[in-house]
């Protein structure tokens, strides 16, 4: 137990401190490699609540591919100091109060965690449940089995959302047609 | 006994409103056969009742027919009643009979009009609305008759409407018939509050009630007697309503419309006979009306103004004859009077025919060869109206003058005798002035410029002379008597003119006479003694022989006495001013008026128009500065959601347990 | 550890992933700040699923998986083809709906 507690202090301490990273450094690069450290310690937290698959998934894709992408983006418009935007901030005061926010709210609902209000009674649902037995088969084939059991048509229609985001992203990269 | 008076209502509205509908497409021929047919039934129509009625005994010529019950409300029952009894036919034969004739005039007086059958049409809703007024029988369908008929006049005077002066006649006299409106109004609501009742039979021979209300119904009334009539201080509308073509000052403001208000009184005679206060009203009014008018008509200059202000006259006599409690002598000086005047206003509109619209009697004279019909006619009109023996107006104005006189020695009272003496001086003033009038347009030379065209109502309008514009030696070259049509109804009342004492004197009906035909529904005249008889008659002539006397020594051989301009000395020129009244209306009544609407519209505009322009900005304002929110930067949009979820956050830890 | 301590990590998470979305002025950092707080919320799923012993939680972490990466296909493509051409990046350019 005491190596649990320990892990998650660390793991927590990572994500925070990685995500105040993304938001405050103001090379874009730095901040793309704080986002992917924070999105592998989600993984490790992942891992720690037993989700095996969901946690591999998230390194392969989201840690993986998509912030890839966003790195090649970001070095293509990369400017060409290494600062972050030129010109002055027309909205200073949205410093101040976004960040003066963002603080109301993490408290708001840490208060509102701690006190018991989110998860006033935590039961395990019956139907479910079995679906975790099943899991000691190996936790592959429990996510498989509960997607393509109980959630295939969400599946099929995430696939078709993807072809139109692929379909979307090839005709706004285009260069205006008039030139081709 | 017949009862035709809803088919007498009828037949002039019929052809108001097929006049009314499809005049404007009918030719001439069948615009006038309507115009005058239907006025030509009701005419027959009234005479068949009237016939009927002799058959019957005095005491059952009464007939009331109901064809429709209008409104009930309450205890109030208002039925669209029509009463025929002897009253109410004598003015149906007047309006409908001098009604027709006036129509058969028009036809052609008012040939070269591009709106003829607008003329013909109105004068229709005319004929309708006076019937209206006089068959009712109950105060408040003679108040819907008395605005139609106001409304008519409103209509006919602003018939050239292209004219200003002839817009601002109608609106005045429009307005000054409201007030007498107002008056009746209220004496309707007082009759209501007293009677229960508006129906004649209900109120006038009701129940007693106590003078003073009786007092101010009879006031009230005599109010509006004294605006339709034009009596002071409400006559002055009158003058100027002759903007409107003659046929109109003929029948609306000689014959019948401003006879209404006789008639009122006439018909309230119970209510009046009990109110002697209200009688001594009436009496000091009509007395001070017909010396007032008679004295202005000596100087007018206007062929139409001298007729109108010796209508004003005449109408004075008229109540001056019911204040004494001789209402069938009111309502016999009505039959001649109807008679005379609209014949003079029938020449007189002859003559300004034949002179193209000239109307200054400056510029006339010598007419005598040219129009010599038209002179005959207006001798026999003048005659009447001085009140010479034997014609109509003698037998009438001397029934007057003679009920005063009995009145007088009958109550003793010396207010009485002042009512006559004035009678008497007008009597002299009327004679003056109606002959003064014949001299000046008949006699002597031609005082005006050649006539190049002639044959136009209103000022050269078309016209068959209007080719020749060599100027002859003789500038009456084309001046010509006026046609068949117009002079026929002229001769018809020429004649009725002469002889139409007979309705009153000679012993046509059954060895009875006009007042005693009258007597059910107006009470008898008051006669004096035998002695008192005769000295009024030789005293009425006298003076009225004398006011022709001194007219001919003055204007006889055709020397004229106008005065030039600025040289009058002042009495003539408070004649001239019509003793100032309409500067005096104008100063106290119509600026302040005046001045006060355009303060409230200034304020009234300010407040509302401002208030609503206030509204308008506020809104506008709050859009402004709402503006705001929209920056166009998404992180501000963002900071915007941010908050909603931060609030939603909080509402929710707030409420959940 | 008990469900609330996730929930509370996660709750952090998502509201500094709010805060740099307010702040920044590169478009795709305040991107990545949208990617922190979506991975926030999958945090709180997974954590429920573990505690409620459900699967539903993996399910909708795998939808909003998906959906994000076609989100982050989709909105890189329309900020490079939005700042192509300029030197600067920033978000505050595109201010023509101001009202």
């Amino acid at each position: 137990m005491l190596f649990q507690q320990i892990a998650f202090y660390v793991l927590a301490a990572v994500a925070i401190g990685s995500a105040l990273g993304v938001i405050f450094f103001r090379n874009a690069v730095y901040c793309m490699l704080s986002l992917i450290l924070n999105l592998l310690s989600l993984a490790f937290f992942f891992l720690t609540l037993e989700a095996l698959f969901v946690a591999t998934i998230q390194v392969l894709i989201y840690a993986g591919a998509v912030m890839v992408l966003f790195l090649f983006v970001v070095t293509m418009l990369a400017p060409s100091s290494n600062d972050d935007v030129t010109g002055r901030d027309r909205l200073r005061w949205q410093w101040g109060a976004g960040i003066g926010m963002g603080v109301i709210l993490a408290v708001a609902l840490c208060y509102a965690a701690f006190t018991g209000r989110l998860a006033a009674d935590v039961k395990a649902s019956g139907a479910a449940s079995l679906a975790k037995q099943v899991a000691s088969a190996g936790n592959t084939q429990a996510f498989g089995l509960a997607l393509f059991h109980g959630y295939s048509f969400p599946f099929e229609v995430t696939g078709v959302l993807l072809v139109i985001a692929v379909l979307g992203a090839v005709a706004l990269g285009r260069r205006s047609g008039a030139k081709e | 006994m017949l009862n035709l008076t809803p088919y007498i209502l009828l037949a002039p509205l019929v052809g108001f409103v097929v006049l009314g509908l499809f005049g404007r497409i009918l030719p001439r021929v069948v615009i006038s056969v309507i115009g005058c047919g239907v006025v030509l039934v009701a005419f027959a129509l009234a005479l068949a009742d009237f016939f009927s009625m002799l058959g019957v005994g005095a005491a059952h010529r009464v007939s009331d027919v109901v064809p429709w019950l209008w409104l009930t409300s309450g205890n109030l029952s208002i039925n669209f009643g029509l009463l025929s009894d002897p009253l109410s036919a004598v003015m149906l034969l007047i309006v409908t009979g001098v009604g027709f004739l006036i129509h058969v005039y028009s036809i052609g007086y008012m040939e070269d009009d591009p709106s003829y059958w607008r003329f013909f049409c109105f004068l229709n809703f005319f004929v309708f609305a006076m019937c209206l007024l006089v068959a009712a029988d109950n105060f408040l369908m003679l108040l819907v008759g008395w605005a139609g008929v106001g409304l008519a006049s409103f209509l006919l005077i602003g018939f050239w409407y292209t004219r200003p002066s002839a817009v601002a006649a109608a609106r005045k006299a429009f307005v000054v018939n409201v007030i007498g409106d107002f008056g009746l109004m209220i004496a309707l609501f007082l009759m209501y509050g007293a009677y229960g009742t508006f129906a004649y039979s209900g109120v006038l021979h009701g129940r007693l009630i106590d003078t003073p209300t009786l007092t101010a119904i009879t006031l009230m009334l005599f109010v509006a007697a004294a605006a339709k009539s034009a009596q002071l201080p409400l006559h002055v509308w009158l003058p100027d309503a002759m903007e409107g073509p003659t046929p109109v000052s003929a029948l609306i403001h000689a014959a019948t419309m401003v006879t209404a208000g006789v008639y009122l009184v006439a018909r309230a005679a119970p209510l009046f006979s009990a109110a002697s206060t209200s009688m001594t009203v009436v009496a000091i009014v009509s007395g001070a009306s017909a010396l007032f008018a008679a004295t202005i008509a000596c100087v007018q200059t206007d062929i139409k103004r001298v007729l109108a202000y010796s209508t004003m006259s005449q109408l004075g006599y008229m109540f001056m004859g019911e204040s004494v409690g001789g209402f069938s002598a009111g309502i016999y000086h009505l039959l001649t009077h109807a008679f005379f005047k609209a014949l003079l206003f029938m020449c007189a509109g002859a003559v300004i025919h034949a002179l193209g619209g000239e109307q200054d009697m400056r510029k006339m004279g010598g007419l005598r060869q040219k129009l010599g019909r038209t002179y005959v006619c207006f001798w026999a009109a003048a005659l009447a109206l001085a009140a010479i023996f034997p014609f109509s107006g003698f037998w009438s104005k001397d029934a007057i003058l003679g009920a005063i006189l009995a009145h007088a020695a009958a109550s003793g009272g010396a207010g009485w005798y002042v009512l006559y003496i004035v009678g008497l001086l007008t009597a002299i003033l009327t004679g003056f002035y109606i002959f003064r009038l014949v001299y000046l347009t008949f006699h002597g030379e031609y005082r005006g410029e050649p006539i190049v065209v002639a044959h136009g109502a209103h000022g050269g309008h078309g016209g068959h002379g209007a080719g020749r514009a060599a100027v002859s030696a003789d500038p009456l070259a084309i001046v010509h008597e006026p046609g068949q049509t117009m002079l026929t109804p002229m001769y018809i009342l020429a004649a009725l003119s002469l002889i139409g004492g007979g309705f009153g004197a000679s012993v046509l009906f059954n060895l009875s006479d006009l007042s005693t035909f009258l007597a059910p529904s107006t009470g008898s005249a008051p006669e004096p003694p035998t002695a008192l008889f005769w000295l009024s008659l030789a005293l009425s002539l006298i003076c009225a022989l004398s006011g022709v006397v001194f007219a001919t020594l003055r204007y006889g051989s055709g020397q004229t006495y106008f005065v030039a301009e600025g040289q009058e000395n002042a009495l003539v020129r408070l004649l001239q001013r019509r003793y100032y009244v309409d500067d005096i209306y104008d100063a106290v009544i119509v600026r302040p008026i005046v001045a006060f609407g355009s303060w409230l519209r200034a304020s009234l505009e300010e407040e509302l128009d401002g208030g609503s322009r206030d509204i308008g900005d506020l809104v506008s304002g709050m859009g402004e500065s709402l503006r705001g929110f929209q920056t166009g930067f998404t992180r501000n949009y963002a900071a915007y959601i941010f908050v909603g979820v931060i609030l939603f956050v909080l509402f929710f830890l707030s409420t959940r347990p | 550890m008990p469900l609330s301590a996730y929930l509370a990590v996660s709750a952090i998470l998502f509201a500094i992933g709010a805060t740099g979305v307010v702040i920044r002025r590169n478009p795709l950092v305040m991107f990545m700040s949208i990617e922190l707080m979506l991975n926030a919320v999958n945090l709180s799923f997974i954590a429920f699923a573990h505690f409620l012993n459900s699967v539903e939680g993996w399910m909708f972490v795998f939808l909003v998986l998906t959906v994000a990466a076609a989100e982050v296909v989709v909105g890189l493509a329309i900020i490079v083809s939005i700042f192509r051409t300029r030197h600067n990046v920033d978000v505050d350019e595109l201010n023509s709906l101001k009202g």
